[in-house]
């Protein structure tokens, strides 16, 4: 089809589709620029989203509790209902707090904040999390521990059954709900709310469980004498916690609390925080010095060769060797070979040869915006070359530079795996006191945290990832301040 | 507008004449009579492979104002850059030739160049102030030659002798040389290199970035200044080589083609070639 | 300050002069001294890089001593603590390579399509608010993008298409890894196609090209070199990214590769050897280099494939 025999109309047609074709095109790319921010901002938002749990946590810690998940576990041998029931119990109640006074004790089982029932730990976050705003207390049910609820039980083999018990109850404690529904020792507990009892543990299991599902009076059948009774157990207690929620004093608490590897609502990151600062305080240290001299090397006196070219060619790419190759030397050299052990030193000097090629490209290219003119007329008045530099060109070139550091430094900062090779600690729950200590940092709690199955730890490592980020955000921020403000000055 | 493929044969062929006729060409020199500070003996330079000087041999005499002409990219400011060895900082230079201050020649082995620079300073085409205040401007230099007294007194007498300092006197150390019009930075620029008490004052253009009343102030000021200094001064204003200098030096495709007393240059010229420069049949 | 008297000068000039032209006593020395220091400096980035290899080799030897580099490269069975050992990273490869593909997959059309609009469609504005958006996202740590592929994507994905999903998955990984790499393809795709010259374009818009016509047939295919050094960089920085697979892919080495399952990448066995509680003289120390080393030069050789390709780009172009 020649152009020749093409018609003007048939022209202005394939026009129009070329020019469609360019639209979709164009709608396509920006398409995906968008997909791409939206997808990683979308992530973003969603782990903040995710780490204002922290404040239902912590103020459940702040009232004095610690929580755990429990599972009673029913086999079908019983009879009745098989399975697993999970409860919550009061793991660690806080000495002279709300939680004491109100009469909770270490053993006692959660049944119901506000109206909603407890089933998992997270159920007692949400359901604080679901309080009006402007509410700071809520109604707690619960049940008193196996003591506090009926006494001391025993179990007694079953003569002709192995494996099978009966549980006798042996005391009964004063006060308790027991002894008000005219429990006597001896008694041999049979079934609560229908589910039956096989165990000491499990009786009171099977009380908390039908408790939370058929309400706090429980029917319970014993054996007296031969004689099957059912007295109705009133296990429930009720009363009223302060529950604190602030981001702000959720925060503060976890930024300055401990770690505490068990229970995700005391978790703190105090040690990381501050072994991230001494570490990247070391690199610093370490790679700053290092790099504006080679980069005052390279840009000052180095004559263009083969040398020079090699050493360029290193360092550009040396930038881009993997971070845990990196780990790989400081494992092997600092903490084995040169003894420094697991310590934030050595930690700081392995992220310092990380992040020493950044810092030297950054410095080099801060040099290089200083003007020839400067040097000439510097040399012009009979200067040597390191009077040039340091009394003109580095004091030019340093706003630049330090631009540079601190965007190689938030490198380092978020880096996790050179010193998860290297070891740092993950159950650091002390502050790191000298550069010989172990340490944590915060990318590290953020990888233990996040691996963690139990309930909580996926809003503790959400909330460290705030915590970096905004880091983060500070540094790059300062970096740009900086940069705008010389920028201008010198102009 | 953009020349034409057949305008650049025609001036690339016009170029390749004149090199032709330069090659064999003597310079024509007016030896003058004031006993010389600074010689230059067969002075070649290469920049890489490309020649920017060819073989200049030329006395600079002691306190007299010298002027170096010529069309652009004639190498002018190489030749001045080789006098205090300002081409060392540019890689890829080569220098071959003497040339002898005082009798000593400054690239003989041993000879520092910051020592160079030190006694032959030198004032650049764009004025450069440090981006420091007005006073440290003028110290930098007194500071690291070791002038450790009387600081104020150096800075303001530099400042006196480049006609600055009642302009600037209020403001030496709040305002940075950059708060300066263009005279007045490029006056701080000439009080920087005379604050180290040069024998020597090399100007490369210094009144090319300049209006015509700052012009005027530095050109009054070169002349009180060639009392003290010997000054070599290059522009590509012949006016201004005409007003300022006592001789006047022509260069040509980095070939020196003639030098002589000033006016004489001027009024009449030896070479055809200078003849055709100054009555601007190029250039 | 009193300095030597010159030793007299050959000719005849008006003063003489008051000093001579030597440098002053120590001074030549102590530039050459600062020089020498700056010169240190240069050299720790090849110290750095000799001690490395020397760590890496001297490692890996003690390594071939006892397995076959035949073993190591022919072997899918990567089983070093259970007896009979054995050392064969094939299926490790096979795995980072799986990862890294699905990166690429998700990253480079994304990042190319992101930074044509950027050089050729949005206005210098949108361009210049949008450069520093691109850069901070790549400076996001890559722990945060492994948080997010085992706690958002996984769950997503096991909710939506594909409820047989691992918990663990080289699929999720492979996914974030693409989007925490997208940034800096497209940071770098677009420097390159920003720069192509505006006569190059001209030239084809005079002939009638539409815009459309312009980038597909001019601009992409100037920028092609370019791009495909892009594209290399981030085949590195995806092989060599550790923390997102170390959270989201799990330990177990799949054979065949199958993303919907745990997948073991290089790097994540570097970190299981190295976080295992092995005697400090245990042998499957060395094969930490031995690893160490295939991952090193495999990664230094792409970044100096793609440094001389931008190089020579760069040449070409400016
Ligand atoms: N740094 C340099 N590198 C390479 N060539 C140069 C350099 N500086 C000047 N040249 C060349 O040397 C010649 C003379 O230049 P220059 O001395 O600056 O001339 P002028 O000052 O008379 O205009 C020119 O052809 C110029 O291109
Ligand atoms: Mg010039």
């Amino acid at each position: 089809m020649g152009a020749k025999t093409k018609t003007k109309a048939a022209v202005r047609r394939g026009l129009r589709r070329r020019r469609a074709l360019g639209a979709l095109f164009a709608g396509v790319a920006l398409g995906a620029l968008l997909l791409g921010l939206l997808v990683l901002l979308v992530l973003i938002a969603t782990t903040a989203l995710q780490s204002t749990q922290l404040v239902a946590m912590r103020a459940t810690a702040d009232a004095g509790l610690s929580l755990s998940l429990r599972t009673l576990q029913l086999g079908p041998r019983g009879g009745g209902t098989a399975g697993f029931f999970p409860y919550v119990t009061v793991a660690r109640v806080a000495p002279g707090s709300p939680a004491e006074a109100l009469g909770l004790r270490r053993g006692d089982a959660l049944l119901r904040v506000g109206e909603v029932p407890v089933e998992r730990v997270s159920d007692v976050w949400r359901a604080i999390a679901a309080l009006p705003s402007g509410v700071e207390r809520a109604s707690i049910a619960w049940v008193p521990g196996r003591r506090g609820l009926l006494g001391s039980l025993r179990a007694v083999p079953v003569p002709d059954r192995p494996g099978e018990f009966r549980v006798v109850l042996s005391k009964v404690a004063p006060g308790s709900a027991a002894e008000r529904a005219g429990l006597q020792p001896g008694d041999v507990l049979v079934e609560a709310g229908g589910l039956p009892i096989t165990g000491t543990q499990q009786a009171w299991q099977a009380l908390v469980v039908a408790a939370r599902t058929q309400g706090g009076k429980v029917p319970l059948t014993i054996e007296r004498e031969g004689e099957r009774l059912t007295a109705v157990l009133d296990v429930e207690r009720r009363g009223e916690l302060p529950f604190q929620r602030s981001l702000l004093r959720a925060y503060g608490a976890f930024l300055t609390s401990l770690n505490e590897p068990r229970y995700p609502e005391h978790a703190g990151l105090a040690s990381a925080f501050l072994g991230s600062l001494y570490v990247i305080l070391v690199t610093a240290l370490v790679a700053f010095p290092l790099g504006i001299g080679a980069a005052v090397y390279l840009e000052e006196y180095a004559r263009r060769g083969v040398l020079t070219e090699i050493l360029q060619i290193l360092i550009a790419n040396l930038a881009g060797v993997p971070s845990v190759i990196y780990g790989i030397i400081g494992l092997e050299i600092l903490a084995r070979s040169l003894g420094l052990g697991r310590s934030i030193l050595a930690g700081g000097i392995t992220l310092a040869l990380l992040v020493l090629p950044i810092m030297i490209i950054a410095a080099r290219e801060a040099l290089r915006t200083v003007p020839p003119s400067v040097r000439e007329a510097a040399y012009g008045v009979g200067a040597t070359r390191w009077q040039v530099i340091r009394h003109h060109v580095l004091p030019y070139a340093l706003p630049g530079i330090f631009t540079g550091m601190i965007l190689a430094l938030s490198r380092a900062l978020g880096e996790a795996a050179p010193l998860l090779l290297l070891g740092a600690f993950l159950y650091v729950s002390y502050v790191p006191q000298s550069l010989w200590d172990s340490f944590t940092v915060i990318p590290l709690q953020i990888f233990d945290w996040a691996t963690k199955p139990q309930e909580g730890f996926a809003e503790v490592a959400a909330a460290s990832i705030v915590v970096l980020l905004v880091l983060l955000l500070l540094l790059n921020g300062t970096a740009i301040w900086l940069r705008n403000r010389y920028q201008k000055r010198w102009s | 507008m953009a020349p034409t493929p057949l305008d650049t044969r025609t001036e690339t062929e016009a170029l390749a004449q004149r090199r032709e006729e330069l090659q064999g060409l003597e310079p024509a020199v007016v030896a003058p009579s004031e006993p010389p500070v600074l010689q230059t003996r067969d002075l070649s330079i290469w920049y890489g492979s490309q020649r920017a000087l060819d073989r200049v041999t030329l006395d600079l005499p002691a306190r007299r104002v010298t002027a170096i002409i010529g069309p652009s990219g004639c190498g002018k400011s190489t030749f001045l850059r080789a006098l205090n060895r300002m081409n060392d900082l540019i890689p890829g230079v080569r220098t071959e030739g003497e040339v002898l201050f005082h009798g000593q020649n400054i690239y003989a082995k041993g000879v520092d160049p910051v020592e160079v620079r030190r006694r032959i300073g030198m004032v650049f085409q764009k004025p450069n102030p440090f981006p420091k205040s007005i006073y440290e401007n003028v110290a930098f230099g007194l500071r690291i030659n070791g002038y450790r007294d009387r600081l104020d007194e150096r800075v303001e007498e530099a400042l006196r002798r480049a006609a600055l300092w009642d302009e600037v006197k209020d403001f030496l150390h709040k305002k940075s040389g950059l708060d300066l019009s263009g005279g007045q930075q490029q006056r701080l620029c000439i009080a920087r290199a005379l604050a180290v008490q040069p024998e020597v004052l090399l100007m490369d253009e210094p009144a090319s970035a300049l209006d015509p009343i700052a012009t005027a102030r530095i050109e009054d000021l070169i002349h009180e200044l060639k009392e003290e200094v010997t000054i070599v001064i290059v522009t590509h204003n012949m006016q201004q080589a005409a007003r300022v200098s006592d001789y006047t030096a022509f260069l040509y495709l980095g070939r020196l083609v003639e030098f002589g007393p000033t006016a004489q240059l001027f009024e009449n010229p030896i070479r055809k070639q200078t003849e055709d420069y100054i009555t601007g049949k190029f250039g | 300050m009193t300095r030597p008297r010159s030793e007299g000068s050959r000719t005849a000039t008006s003063p003489p002069p008051s000093a001579s032209l030597r440098a002053p006593r120590g001074r030549g020395l102590k530039e050459q001294l600062i020089r020498g220091l700056f010169l240190l400096c240069g050299l720790s980035a090849v110290a750095i890089t000799l001690l490395t290899a020397w760590t890496f080799v001297q490692g890996s030897l003690l390594f071939f001593r006892e397995v076959s580099p035949a073993e190591f490269l022919g072997s899918i069975r990567w089983a070093p603590l259970t007896v009979p050992q054995s050392y064969g990273v094939l299926a490790l490869i096979a795995d980072t390579l799986v990862i890294t593909g699905i990166a690429l997959l998700v990253a480079l059309p994304l990042g190319i399509l992101s930074a044509v609009f950027l050089s050729e469609y949005a206005s210098e504005r949108a361009r210049r608010l949008l450069k520093p958006v691109l850069e901070v996202l790549a400076g996001v740590p890559t722990v945060v993008y492994g948080f997010f592929a085992l706690r958002f994507v996984t769950p997503l994905l096991q909710g939506t298409v594909l409820p047989d999903l691992g918990f663990w998955n080289g699929l999720s990984a492979g996914i974030v890894m693409g989007f925490m790499i997208l940034p800096l393809v497209a940071s770098l795709s677009e420097d390159v196609l920003y720069a192509v010259p505006r006569s190059l374009r001209e030239g084809a818009y005079a002939l009638g090209a539409t815009k459309f016509e312009v980038i597909w047939k001019v601009v992409l295919p100037a920028g092609f070199s370019g791009i495909g050094a892009a594209f290399i960089l981030a085949m590195s920085r995806a092989i060599g990214e550790t923390m997102i697979v170390a959270l989201a892919a799990g330990r177990t080495p799949a054979w065949p590769p199958d993303p919907t399952e745990p997948m073991m990448t290089l790097t994540t066995t570097i970190v299981n050897i190295a976080t295992g509680d092995h005697e400090a003289t245990a042998f499957i120390w060395s094969a930490l280099f031995a690893i160490g080393l295939l991952l090193f030069v495999t990664t230094l050789v792409l970044n100096i494939a793609s440094y001389f390709i931008v190089k020579r780009y760069r040449e070409r172009y400016e």
